[in-house]
């Protein structure tokens, strides 16, 4: 809450020119920008230059900001934009490397796949594998996912960053997880099943 | 599992928190009995819980202190830019005022061909800019002569917006209530042309494709772009021509009509179109 209002403070202020609440807001997101953008651009020479574009543009256009969606939501919106346009512009199209997951022969008759890591390395190898396969995930899954998992928006708030209606969220979402843990079963990352009770709680 | 169809499509939104309660407890019952679709969440939820974290991402050093680098050397720039797009806007006022020039004395033109020093009046108009306004007031007085000798004091009100509805008044009916008394052979303007003229004189300045709307009127809907330009009126977009039809589309849904937008064809043809969005 408190956070919130500082950030709608810094907003205001930059809206009217402040340079300083700018900067405050550049330290407050960047992290999130460029954790974005670097997975968006696959390089992170490729990230700060889409990130200082994506912030650029917010600079220039938080005077028509309205601020009924919130300014992280339209942050990422940018940020988004901003990498795709620097692919665009570079002819930088990554080909997806590793298996090519676009192919729904969905493994669901795979057992129990239960994964709880037990501990932190677990966890972490976990960690690069997904980095791994959201590598290889089209940008388009790449994106929708790290917008859910990582900056935790909800769908409406995907729909507004990224200009989709809900009904194309919640499949793109559904699409994007299924080709993750597919490529996770393939990498052989999932971690022996656990006790095979519903684990029936949203995080 | 015929069962597990009608729950596919609920997996996700259960794991996103985006189902009612009433739906969430029917997954949570289906999943109690389902092994696949228990595997599915078990998965997506270990999936959420190593997933990489943005506070774990190194940003680069001085990151920060370029943006606002390169922030501060764009408040600079605009402020240049503000100049410059001033004098952007002449040349187009200029080409503008020819087109309405032309339109204006087309019934003129078959009788005398004087097409150059309308173009010359129109440049010379533009350098005096500050004249402009006096000659209007000269102007009214003496319109219809003006426009039948092609006289460079009546040209000269034509360039800047304002000025080129004076020049649409010029043969208007209301603002000439006895025109046709005074010159009848002089009105050889159509009302059908008066009527064009003056549909064009107020977007004469636009000679790229372009659309004007209000900040509110825009909404976020240009909130994906930086402007091109800030302008003093407000800030100004380059769209492409598939954005600009798009943003057509999505003014259209929002049930916005605005007057004299740019059709999707108009921006086809050339290659994008402009957008200003003045504040509301
Ligand atoms: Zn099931």
């Amino acid at each position: 809450m408190k956070e919130q209002t500082r950030e709608h403070q810094l907003v205001m202020a930059a809206k009217g020119g402040d340079e300083d609440a700018f900067a405050a807001l550049v330290r407050l997101y960047e992290k999130r920008v460029f954790a974005l953008a670097v997975r968006m651009c696959g390089s992170r020479e490729d990230a700060a230059e889409a990130a200082q574009e994506a912030f650029l543009a917010a600079w220039q256009g938080l005077s028509f900001f309205r601020g009924d969606a919130s300014f992280s939501t339209w942050l990422y919106r940018l940020t988004s934009n901003a990498c795709v346009d620097l692919l665009r512009r570079e002819g930088r199209h990554r080909s997806a490397a590793g298996p090519s997951l676009d192919d729904e022969g969905l493994s669901l008759d795979v057992p129990d796949t239960a994964l709880s890591p037990q501990d932190e390395a677990e966890r972490q190898e976990l960690r690069e594998a997904i980095d791994r396969g959201l590598a290889a995930l089209s940008p388009e899954h790449r994106q929708i996912l790290i917008l859910r998992e990582m900056h935790q928006l909800s769908y409406d708030e995907i729909a507004e960053a990224l200009s989709l209606d809900a009904g194309t969220v919640k499949s793109r979402i559904s699409r994007a997880r299924r080709q993750l843990r597919n490529f996770l079963l393939k990498d052989g990352n999932f971690s022996p099943p656990a006790a095979s009770k519903a684990t029936g709680k949203e995080g | 599992m015929k069962h597990c169809e009608e729950f596919a499509a609920l997996l996700d939104p259960y794991l996103d928190g985006e189902l009612s309660p009433e739906d969430a407890a029917r997954v949570r019952e289906h999943l109690a009995g389902c092994d696949r679709c228990r595997a599915y969440v078990q998965a997506a939820l270990a999936i959420r819980d190593a997933f990489p974290a943005a506070e774990d991402v190194e940003v680069p050093e001085g990151f920060a202190d370029g943006v606002m680098a390169a922030v501060r050397a764009d408040s600079l720039r605009q402020k240049r830019r503000r100049t410059r797009w001033a004098k952007r806007l002449a040349p187009l006022v200029a080409c503008c005022a020819v087109v309405v020039l032309a339109v204006s004395l087309l019934p003129q033109l078959q009788r005398n061909t004087a097409v150059s020093p309308a173009q010359d009046a129109a440049e010379t108009a533009l350098l005096d800019e500050g004249d402009a306004s006096a000659a209007i007031e000269n102007d009214s007085g003496a319109q219809v002569p003006a426009q039948q000798d092609l006289d460079p004091s009546a040209k000269q009100a034509l360039p800047s917006p304002s000025d080129s509805e004076e020049g649409a008044g010029q043969t208007s009916p209301a603002d000439v209530p006895d025109s046709s008394a005074s010159a009848p052979e002089a009105e050889a303007v159509s009302p059908e042309a008066a009527e064009r003229e003056a549909i064009l004189a107020p977007y004469s300045v636009q000679s790229t494709p372009s659309l004007t709307l209000t900040a509110e009127e825009a909404g976020d809907l240009l909130s994906g772009f930086a402007p091109a330009e800030e302008t003093e009126d407000g800030l100004l977009y380059e769209l492409t021509a598939a954005e600009y039809s798009d943003l057509l589309g999505r003014l259209e849904q929002e049930g916005l009509t605005v007057a004299g937008a740019a059709t999707a064809e108009e921006a086809a043809a050339a290659g994008g179109a402009m957008v200003l969005v003045v504040p509301s």
